[in-house]
This record gives structure tokens, C-alpha cells and sequence, in this order.
């Protein structure tokens, strides 16, 4: 799943209208507090959920393009609701498009009908999207899996706390996992960080070699890790409840991922993240992602990208100027915001005319005026 | 004639030097980028108050150097804790490495943009209403003493730039009703009087010497 590009037109007063906004494998959302940045990854996240949950839904109407297998995709969705507050599917409509051949329709829905692959459909819930009523269908499946794909990293809550908790791991899932090898059956496990960390400690041995190597050179003062069982921290629970722990180079005790630092916590869970994105290429977000952490861990990401050969789409935010610094103008995304409108830039748009000076890309960036203008 | 400025600070300055930059030199008109320069222009580029000032500075060298229609670079900086001469030292005494193409005039804002900006008298009520404002009164009336001269604020713990900062936030406060500064929003400042009001004080009384950097650097 690559995003190629995505645009809203909201209908509610509250919600923000999105130009059509293009993407890279990497995407750097940069502009001022309050431009919209957080709300662009939760639109996105969001859509994404309305197109493969029947519980999700949400009032506007989006036009995204995307890539899957080699094929692209174009989604259009309309969302409307009465006096009641009842929300439904006004319009649909799903096609691939290629530069050599004519754009294939494969889904047309409206008031009145509703065709898949040039047929009629019988009536079907207006409150669910094509994307999940004919999931199995041979057309749809593969744009099902593509909004699957799609994942999200956002710190402001209680998501750390969450993640590190002890949970007991399913034999079931082991044994499951164990014949499969497939890591996109780990990534859609939701299993909290010690869970996966145990699974890919005892399967994908390589993957987990490497984001220990990762998160050592980024923490260098831990010196032993290690996946124990709770037990070892006096947590006893029937079945077997792993933890990650770690030994620090003054202290001779093992102390458990519950008891780490937030940033150490935080690296840990991007780095097992980035290395659990399946091969076929995910979308992964994070928003603000430097918050809480030291000099010594924020420089980890931008090289983690650079060095692991990564299939997937990045889309993250930052204020941080190392880490605006460190991705190309090219890759950036410049929002700014009138009222419920947010405008944006694309990187591609400025690297000509950074091009032409010498200053720093962040120094250009924090003097160029559609970044410092006000938001109103 | 084409002017480069580079100026050290946050938001403040740049919009400041935008707006002030025309009244003492109607000719000059602003463009964005540096790149953008033809007749009669100036560009501004901010350090944005993050601590690589110098490298700011180098790079504002280097693209002067690069663009032949450039006549001229201004450096802006607060002295701040430093005397003016220390500050102007430390500044010449990094140029004198670095080679330039053009000449080089040097602002020295001391101690800091709004010191400058006490210097406007009528922002001072006789009798101020706000009893922090008759305080700082009290310790320095900038309305008739040089701001230049203005101390730090032992018992508030504030060096005299944050002193003069907050002298001015008090003293437009207090004057104009819901009206407030700050760094990012220095809208009073930019208008014609405030900045002729300056330029007056600076004339007829031997205050805010340091803003004739200023006034040399544009006319």
C-alpha cells in the first residue's frame, strides 16, 4: 500500500478541508502548531478505517489515489446525514487508472445503484463502504488489504503505557505464527511490544537481532537484552507472560520494559514497528514523534530510514530542526490554515528556489512565507 | 541598490526590519528569498534564534557572494549581556576571517530590539495605572533616562533584555487597552509613527545610540 495522493472536502463546521496533497515515500508534514498536521494523519487514519470497519463513519467527501500490487487505485467517497444524525453513502466510486490504458471502473454507487464490475448489485447497507461489504470479492480484496495496511503512531495518550504492559501470549497465535512465518500476521495482531518482541525473538530471529542492534547503538550504555518471563519481575500469571529487559551498564539488575524511560520505550516500539511492516509495503504514520525524547534518540529515526532497505510509506510530523534537516525538501509537506482550510506546499515546490542559497533548509524554511504566515 | 539583512532573532525583527526598512528608505521594496532580487530590493533572512547565529551569517556571506546584483549585507544582533563594543568585537572579529564581496554594515541592537523601542516616549503614561508599571518606574523612567541604560531586575530575576522586554509589554498594556506584545506579535511597532517616534528620540536627546546603526545601515 503506497498513498499517491489524498484530499478532503469536509461537511461538517468543525472538521478541515485538505487540498489534494501528494506523496512520497517519505513525507515529512512540517508547518506551525495549529496548521492541521496531527488533524491530516487522524483524516487519514480515520478514512482509512470507514473503508475496512462497519463501525467507522464519517461526514465529508475524499478523493485518494493509491498504489497496491502494482495497480492504481482512485477512491472517491461522499458521506451525508439527515436531521437525525443518520450518515450514510451518498456516492462511491472506485477505478484504476494507469498511463497507458483507459481508467477501469470497478465500483459506481449512488442513491439510486450500485454496480460492482459492470453488474448490478442487490440492495446493500448504505451505512458501509464497498471497500468492506464486498471485501471478498476478487477486485475488492486486494483494495481491503491496501486500508489495512495503513497504521498509526500517536503518543499523545496513554498508547505507551498500553503497549508495555504484561499480556499472556496465545499458543494458538504461537503455533499459528510458527507455520505461517508470515510477519503481516504479527503486524495485524495488535499484541502489545513485549508480545512481539518474544514472537520475533523466537521466529523472525534476524528481525529481532537487528532492532536490539538499533536500539543498543541508540542507548549505548544498555549492555544486555533480553526477552525473560514476568515471573523473573514477580508477576505470576497462568500461561506464559514474556517481557523485554534490559541490563544497564552500572546496574547488575534486569529491569523490565514497564520500568524504561519514555523515550527508551518509545524508540523501541518505532524500531519494532519499522521492522514488523510487512513486505508488501505499509503506510506508517507518527505524529510529533521527537516528543520526550534526548538529542541521543531523536537522531535515531532519520538514519533507521536511511539504512534499513524499507519497503513501506512514512508520513510523520515534526517541529524538530534536526529532523527537518536531515529529509530532503523534496519529501516535505508545508501546511498552513485559514479558517477550516488548510493549505499546503509541496517539497518539490521549494527545492529550486532553496536550491539557490546557501542557508540551511530549516534556516529557509522558518523565513520562507507560506510557513511563518498567520493562521486565522 | 539590493540589501541583504540577516537578523538573529525569533519573529520580531523580521517583521520589524520589514516595515522599518521602507520608512527610512522609500526606494527598497521586500522580496521573500534572496534569489528574488532585482532593482531596489531587500531580503531578509532570520536565524530564527536558534544558536548557529555564525553559520547563519557564512551562509549569508556565501550567497552574496554567489549573486552579483548585491550591494550591500547588514548584520543585526542584540548585545544583550555583552557592552556594545564587546559585541561589535566579536562580530568583526568573525567577518575578518570570512570574505565578503560586498560591504558589510553591522547593527548593533543593545541591548535588544526593544530597548530600542522604550525609546518611544509617548508609549509612557505620566502616570501609569498598572502597579508594575510604577515599579519599573520607579527603578528606571525610560520615558526621560537612555533605555540603553536601563539595569536588570535583581528581585525579578530578569537580565536587562527580558527587563526591557517586559518593561515594554507593561508600558503598551497599560497604555493601549488589550493591546500586548510579544516577540511574535510586535504589530505596534510597525507602523510609521513608532518608528519616526524613535528616530526623534534618538535626534534630540543622546539616547538609544546604538539605533544610528540602524539609520546608517539604510539611508
Amino acid at each position: 500500500m503506497k498513498l499517491l495522493s489524498y484530499e478532503v472536502k469536509s461537511s461538517h463546521k468543525d472538521e478541515f478541508n485538505f487540498p489534494k496533497i501528494n506523496f512520497n515515500k517519505l513525507n515529512l508534514i512540517v508547518g506551525n502548531s495549529g496548521t492541521g498536521k496531527t488533524r491530516l494523519l487522524n483524516t487519514i487514519f480515520n478514512v482509512s478505517s470507514m473503508a475496512v470497519q462497519k463501525s467507522s463513519f464519517f461526514l465529508g467527501s475524499w478523493e485518494i489515489t493509491f498504489e497496491h500490487n502494482s495497480i492504481n487505485y482512485k477512491w472517491i467517497i461522499e458521506t451525508d446525514e439527515d436531521e437525525d444524525e443518520n450518515r450514510w453513502i451518498k456516492k462511491e466510486l472506485i477505478t484504476t487508472f494507469s498511463e497507458t490504458e483507459n481508467d477501469k471502473i470497478i465500483v459506481k454507487r449512488n442513491d439510486e445503484n450500485f454496480i460492482y464490475d459492470g453488474k448490478e448489485m442487490p440492495k446493500l447497507s448504505k451505512k458501509e463502504s464497498s471497500i468492506s461489504l464486498l471485501r471478498e470479492e476478487n477486485l475488492i480484496a486486494p483494495i481491503f488489504e491496501a486500508f489495512s495496511l495503513i497504521m498509526r503512531r500517536n503518543f499523545s495518550g496513554s498508547e505507551l503505557e498500553t503497549e508495555t504492559s504484561y499480556q499472556p501470549i496465545s499458543q494458538t497465535f504461537y503455533s499459528k505464527l510458527k507455520k505461517s512465518k508470515d510477519l503481516k500476521d504479527l503486524f495485524e495482531s495488535n499484541l502489545g511490544l513485549n508480545c512481539r518482541l518474544y514472537f520475533l525473538s523466537e521466529i523472525f530471529t534476524e528481525l529481532y537481532e537487528e532492532v536490539c542492534r538499533q536500539f543498543q547503538s541508540t542507548f549505548p550504555f544498555v549492555k544486555k537484552i533480553k526477552v525473560v518471563d514476568a515471573d523473573k519481575f514477580g508477576f505470576h500469571y497462568p500461561g506464559k507472560v514474556p517481557v523485554f529487559a534490559l541490563k544497564e551498564d552500572s546496574n547488575e539488575d534486569w529491569v523490565p520494559l514497564s520500568k524504561f524511560s519514555s523515550g527508551m520505550k518509545k524508540v523501541l516500539l518505532i524500531l519494532t514497528d519499522i521492522f514488523i511492516l510487512p513486505s508488501k509495503g505499509c503506510v506508517y504514520m507518527i505524529d510529533e514523534y521527537e516528543n520526550s525524547l534526548g538529542i541521543n534518540a531523536i537522531n535515531f529515526f532519520p538514519s533507521v530510514l536511511f539504512e534499513a532497505e524499507i519497503k513501506s510509506q512514512f508520513i510523520i510530523t515534526s517541529h524538530h530542526p534536526y529532523i527537518i534537516g536531515n529529509v530532503p525538501v523534496k519529501d516535505w509537506i508545508i501546511l498552513n490554515r485559514k479558517g477550516n482550510s488548510i493549505f499546503s506546499k509541496q517539497g518539490s515546490e521549494l527545492e529550486e528556489r532553496y536550491g539557490k542559497s546557501k542557508q540551511q533548509a530549516f534556516t529557509q524554511l522558518i523565513n520562507d512565507p507560506f510557513f511563518i504566515e498567520n493562521i486565522e | 541598490m539590493n540589501v541583504h539583512v540577516v537578523v538573529e532573532g525569533v519573529v520580531s525583527e523580521k517583521k520589524i526590519y520589514r516595515a522599518w526598512i521602507p520608512f527610512l528608505n522609500p526606494n527598497l521594496s521586500y522580496v521573500d528569498h534572496i534569489s528574488l532580487m532585482t532593482n531596489d530590493n531587500f531580503s531578509i533572512v532570520s536565524g530564527g534564534g536558534f544558536p548557529n547565529y555564525f553559520s547563519t551569517i557564512e551562509a549569508a556571506i556565501e550567497d552574496v557572494n554567489s549573486y552579483s546584483n548585491i550591494d550591500k549585507l547588514v548584520i543585526a544582533v542584540d548585545s544583550e549581556d555583552f557592552t556594545y563594543s564587546e559585541k561589535k568585537n566579536e562580530i568583526t572579529s568573525f567577518l575578518s576571517h570570512l570574505h565578503c564581496t560586498v560591504g558589510i554594515n553591522i547593527i548593533i541592537q543593545h541591548f535588544c530590539i526593544e530597548t530600542w523601542a522604550l525609546g518611544n516616549q509617548k508609549i509612557m503614561r505620566p502616570n501609569p495605572q498598572s502597579s508594575e508599571l510604577r515599579e519599573y518606574k520607579k527603578i528606571f523612567n525610560v520615558r526621560l533616562s537612555d533605555p540603553e541604560c536601563l539595569p536588570p531586575h535583581k528581585k525579578e530575576e530578569l537580565n536587562r533584555a527580558q527587563f526591557a522586554e517586559r518593561y515594554l509589554r507593561y508600558a503598551l498594556n497599560d497604555k493601549y487597552r488589550n493591546l500586548s506584545y510579544s516577540k511574535s506579535n510586535p504589530e505596534i511597532m510597525l507602523h510609521s509613527k513608532y518608528f519616526k517616534s524613535l528616530c526623534m528620540r534618538y535626534e534630540k536627546t543622546e539616547h538609544i545610540k546604538s539605533f544610528n546603526d540602524f539609520l546608517l545601515a539604510f539611508n
